[in-house]
């Protein structure tokens, strides 16, 4: 007899209606109030006409100058050899920035040169890659 | 009444929940991962597309200015070019007690630098010490 009852009493079952609903008021309102497309900025230093800018200007640092979608110009400020323009395609800058930082670790600056027409989605971009590459302060030089 | 009994029984049949609270549970983890709350600080306008970028820094905009051809506006009032650097140098001011202020530029992927200059250069003239562009983060 007292082993029936035990044997009963092991058997039960929970009720997973209210979890179930739960969650669904949970997806509902993750669903309604999450936001899937993250936004965020780049930030740019003034590249001209301040004491920093000179500073930059005088010590290592990579000046680029968008030339068109697809194609840079690229010279190392102060790095001797690596002084010269060089033409680039913006596939190539990653390679070049690290090449450049492998052997100065001090550099750290860059200036981006954009023409009047170049596209923003260029400058982003190329910003995106000179952060990427570990360069700390990207400054962008108006027209 | 034998008859009776088996009916009573049939009807008692529950159906087996476990499964689909598996997966609302991992619908409601996803969904808790995927998402990014409280990350927007500005709207996007409809009809603008972000340029992306993989690398990007969380936003912290005090003045936000849409850029839409030649065409500036701040909190959606249209600001001629002419009287551009004045009207963010009073934005400044009311922000001085601010250690740094920023300007947080919107413009759609395919303007050209030229319709950002003259904001880019307001910016630095009314004082703002952070001038940033607003981006689509890319996953890697």
């Amino acid at each position: 007899m007292f082993k029936t009852k035990k044997k009963k009493d092991m058997d039960f079952e929970i009720n997973l209606l209210p979890v179930i609903s739960v969650m669904a008021v949970c997806i509902c309102f993750l669903l309604l109030a999450s936001v899937f497309v993250k936004t965020g900025v780049l930030e740019t230093k003034q590249a001209l006409g301040t004491q920093a800018a000179t500073k930059a200007e005088n010590s290592l640092s990579l000046w680029v100058t968008i030339v068109s979608d697809t194609q840079l110009s690229i010279s190392a400020q102060g790095m001797g050899p690596d002084n010269r323009k060089r033409t680039i395609s913006l596939e190539q800058l990653k390679e070049h920035v690290e090449g450049l930082r492998a052997k100065n670790p001090n550099l750290s600056t860059a200036l981006i040169f954009p023409q009047d027409r170049t596209n923003y989605s260029t400058l982003i971009k190329t910003m995106s890659i000179l952060r990427k590459a570990q360069l700390r302060d990207v400054g962008l030089a108006p027209l | 009444m034998a008859f009776k009994s088996k009916k009573n029984k049939n009807l008692s049949a529950g159906l087996t929940l476990t499964s689909l609270v598996d997966c609302f549970s991992i619908l409601i983890v996803y969904l808790l991962m995927a998402t990014a709350f409280g990350e927007n600080l500005f709207e996007i306008p409809e009809g603008m597309k972000l340029p992306r970028s993989e690398h990007s820094d969380q936003a912290s905009a005090d003045v936000v200015v849409q850029v839409r051809g030649y065409k500036y506006s701040i909190d959606g009032l249209e600001i001629p070019m002419s009287s551009l650097a004045r009207e963010l140098k009073n934005k400044a001011s009311l922000l001085s007690n601010k250690e740094s202020i920023s300007l947080v530029i919107q413009a759609d992927q395919t303007s050209e630098f030229s319709q950002l200059n003259p904001l880019v250069l307001a910016g630095m003239t009314a004082g703002f010490h952070k001038v940033q562009f607003a981006v689509l983060e890319e996953d890697l």
